[in-house]
């Protein structure tokens, strides 16, 4: 008798490395998920107080067809006829680094950055309203319009010159709302009101919509672009709680139905900072710069997930596959024995191929005929042996013998000449009755 | 331990779950992730909740020897430091070619709250020699069937394997010698054969021409001589050894079934009185034990037996048979055991047989495949197997040309499956002791 150690043997080398790779794949594929999980923020800002999530809705109750943006859905820019774009960074150059603390993230006037390549192929690609930034984070976190909240006016000395506005200046109303009634007789209500000053616009712009001092909207002719581009410069006048406040609402909407027109096609809410239209290139070379944001793309929502869970999974299925129970599986079979089944697979394939099946029963029947008279005489009886043998079947069950042997006699003779279907039936009815035959005389 | 085919359906569920998340929420990082932890909890939980692979020692229990063919069983004696073993557990083996098991996996139930568990592994011997069995391995799944626990244990079991002389030590050659043997049950056999035994009173009914005359004549009254089978003949165990003879049939190589014959038939020829002697050859000739009488004859063939290698090259049947021819002065049985694949490759075997007959009486055995058989008498009516019944027909039809021809040759030829081999070759002997073809 004898005993086994103590310990199981674990295989100490060979099951580290395995355990190691799951472990490194697992870590990986966490992180992925709880790193570049990111979106939610966004989706935070676009539901908050300083988000245009109640734009579409408004718009579209005025029967006025809204497309909203979305990462995995490319419009054609030729099906879209305004584009809204909310603008949430002060610097479009540089992405503005993440916030560490609470106290980062209320002051954050970055909240959702845009390179200034995007900014400018979106205003390229058709008339575009640009919402300008107003609110910190501090408004997205609690929810509450406060003066402090508020950007201070010398932040925007970046932003502005990147998005074509060089020179304008901003300017803020009193701490209460400011009400301006227009000529549709429906006031615009705006908290800390934010406008241009009316002296510093240049020549390629004008205002749109005068408000109090200054202008709230304006109409700016970028170079090299043949359209016009918007820019309010109170995001309150469209904003989710902007909306709600006096008629804010109903002047936002004459004032988009006076910008579309007789443009059927729908207003286009961009809510992403990337570009998602898609535009129809001709066939000549695009030359376009390449940068580490382009992969980074590849580690964003949902594509983050789609990592995590692939991690995982490979995880998983790679420590199932690196531990084996038991030892390795051969294949046992002796190969003399394989060599002559593989002998007769293929002499039987050959007959097969030659395309005689009929010839091949019938040498079939004729050598269990042989079998058979073997075992009831013994010897070799020659070309006689089945006359022989159904001789002494007929003796002994002549309904049999005749049966048997008319069946026999017919494989053998016209097998070649019968179908197929014919060759299945004879065989068939031809077992069935050696099956009985053999009843009398043993096995062959 | 590694995950269960369960866990992998979860995690590739989860997958396909965290894609559709993924193409229908824009921020769907939660939800992913509260699944993904759900499940990792619960694999932790499982895990925690599970015996651990160093809770279990095992105790084996093997014989030192069997004979080759036979199955001998592993005991097993597992048990548990901590708690109780799993419900169900599943057992395999690392060992080499010379075993084999029933199933690769071999499974053991358990009552709930036993803490030792106890069962058999039945393992097939299947070649003469040392076999070794080198580790244990143990699988059992987790408390909640998301994991598989691995323990596997080094073991240093070794069984010798020897040549099947069960029907030696069972009695059963000695019975079926019996007719051969003096004493009170010989029985048969007596008053046939050549050599003089004893002067008996003649009785009515005996052979008249078993009178003898003269001593008759001396006595004044009739009597008769009785005779018995000859003895001191010599026998030949001549043994191809080459790579034909390494087909299995069964859980035996054709080698192994005729050493087990052969011994058999050394034992049986040990008791009819005659000299046995052995001889085996492949590519070459190797070694030849003179013919000796009785038991100690057997015991220098078994032991040489048990050495005896498969050979991988094609058996020269020439050579081999040649110089067993020359070597032999005085006439005797020689009893080749050999194969042949087709009626072309035995012209050589026949050809040298034919020499051999010229001097001594030589018995052919071969052995019949029972699968062949099977194949060629399907009952199977596709044209498939048809064509493959076929195909086997016309090679068991070359093999009984080839025997049909050494038969003419003069050559006695014993054609039979495996299982009958033994009592056949030990009753064709008895035949040919009686009939006195020596």
């Amino acid at each position: 008798m004898a005993k086994a150690p103590d310990n199981p043997d674990r295989g100490q080398n060979a099951a580290i490395i395995p355990m190691v790779v799951v472990g490194g794949l697992l870590v990986a594929g966490f992180f992925l998920m709880t790193m570049f999980g990111g979106n939610a923020r966004d989706r935070a800002l676009d539901a908050s107080a300083i988000g245009v999530k109640a734009l579409g809705p408004w718009l579209q109750q005025a029967d006025i067809p809204i497309r909203n943006s979305h990462p995995r859905l490319h419009p054609a820019v030729a099906d879209l006829g305004l584009r809204i774009l909310p603008l949430y960074d002060l610097d479009l150059r540089h992405n503005a680094p993440e916030p560490d603390t609470v106290k980062d993230m209320l002051n954050n006037g970055n909240l959702r950055d845009i390179l200034l390549d995007n900014f400018n192929d979106k205003i390229k690609e058709i008339q575009t309203v640009v919402m300008l930034p107003k609110w910190r984070g501090a408004l997205v976190e609690t929810g509450i319009a406060h003066e402090q909240s508020l950007i201070p006016l010398d932040d925007f000395d970046k932003v502005l010159p990147q998005i074509g506005l060089r020179g304008i200046r901003l300017q803020r109303g009193g701490p209460e709302f400011a009400v301006e009634t227009l000529a549709s007789e429906a006031d615009i209500a705006l908290f800390h009101a934010q406008t241009f000053n009316r002296s510093t616009l240049p020549k390629t712009c004008k205002t749109e919509m005068p408000f109090k001092t200054g202008a709230l909207v304006i109409a700016c002719q970028p170079d090299k672009s043949n359209h016009t581009v918007y820019f309010v410069s109170d995001p309150d006048l469209m904003n989710n709680h902007g909306l709600a406040v006096a008629d804010n609402a109903a002047n936002v909407i004459t004032f988009l139905s006076g910008l579309r027109g007789d443009d059927e096609r729908p207003v286009y809410i961009d809510r992403s900072p990337d570009l998602l239209t898609a535009l129809e290139r001709d066939d000549q070379r695009q030359d376009y710069k390449r940068g580490v944001t382009e992969f980074e793309r590849f580690f964003q929502y949902p594509f983050s997930i789609y990592w995590a869970a692939l991690l995982i999974t490979l995880a998983a299925v790679y420590w199932r596959g690196s531990k084996r129970f038991g030892p390795f599986q051969t294949d046992n079979r002796n190969t003399r024995e394989m060599s002559k089944c593989a002998a007769i697979d293929a002499k039987a394939r050959l007959l097969r191929l030659s395309g005689n099946d009929g010839r091949m029963v019938a040498d079939f029947v004729h050598v269990q005929l042989q079998d058979l008279s073997h075992q009831s005489f013994g010897g070799d009886a020659g070309q006689k042996a089945e006359a022989r043998f159904l001789k002494l079947l007929r003796r002994r069950n002549p309904d049999l013998a005749q049966d048997f042997g008319g069946v026999a006699r017919s494989l053998m003779q016209d097998a070649p000449a019968m179908s197929p279907q014919q060759l299945h039936r004879q065989l068939a009815s031809y077992h069935a009755l050696l099956q009985k035959v053999m009843e009398h005389h043993g096995p062959i | 331990m590694r995950p269960s085919r369960r866990l992998i359906a979860l995690v590739l569920a989860l997958a396909a779950a965290t894609v559709l998340i993924g193409l229908t929420r824009q921020d769907g990082n939660l939800i992913a992730g509260v699944l993904w932890g759900a499940v990792a909890l619960v694999a932790l939980f499982d895990l925690l909740l599970s015996p651990a692979a160093r809770n279990f020692t095992v105790v084996t229990d093997l014989a030192d020897a069997g004979f080759v063919g036979s199955t001998t069983p592993l005991g097993l004696t597992i048990t548990a430091g901590k708690g109780t073993i799993p419900r169900h557990i599943e057992i395999r083996l690392t060992h080499g070619a010379k075993l084999a098991m029933p199933t690769p996996t071999v499974s053991l139930e358990t009552d709930e709250g036993q803490s030792t568990v106890q069962g058999e592994i039945p393992l097939t011997l299947l070649e003469r020699g040392t076999a070794n069995i080198n580790r244990l391995s143990m699988r059992f799944a987790s408390r909640l069937g998301l994991f598989e626990i691995l323990p596997a244990w080094p073991l240093d079991l070794e069984i010798d394997i020897a040549p099947d002389i069960s029907p030696v030590l069972n009695g059963e050659i000695h019975t079926q010698m019996l007719p051969l043997i003096d004493g009170l049950k010989d029985v048969n056999l007596k008053g046939e054969g050549s050599e003089f035994r004893q002067l008996r009173e003649f009785q009515t009914g005996m052979d008249p021409r078993s009178i003898d005359w003269k001593r008759s004549a001396r006595m004044r009254s009739l009597v008769a001589r009785e005779t018995h089978a000859e003895r001191n003949h010599q026998i030949i165990l001549c043994l191809d050894t080459g790579y034909l003879m390494g087909e299995r049939i069964g859980n035996l190589s054709k080698l192994d079934h005729s050493i087990n014959a052969a011994l058999s038939l050394a034992w049986a020829g040990g008791l009819g009185g005659d000299n046995v002697g052995f001889y085996s050859f492949d590519s070459r000739p190797h070694q030849f034990i003179p013919p000796q009488p009785g038991r100690r004859a057997f015991g220098h063939i078994q032991k040489h037996c048990a050495t005896i290698q498969q050979e991988t090259a094609e058996t020269n049947h020439t050579l081999g048979l040649t110089q067993l021819n020359g070597t032999l002065a005085r006439r005797s049985l020689v009893v080749v055991f050999s194969d042949f694949v087709d009626s072309v490759t035995a012209e050589l075997l026949a050809e040298n047989l034919a020499v051999i007959t010229r001097q001594h009486l030589v018995l052919y055995v071969a052995l019949r495949d029972p699968e062949l058989h099977r194949i060629a008498h399907t009952t199977d009516v596709s044209m498939d197997a048809i064509a493959k019944a076929v195909s086997a027909q016309q090679l068991m039809r070359e093999r009984r040309a080839v025997l049909d021809r050494l038969r003419r040759l003069g050559i006695l030829c014993l054609d039979t499956t495996p299982d009958q081999l033994t009592a056949s070759l030990v009753s064709r002997y008895i035949d040919i002791k009686s009939q006195e073809l020596i």
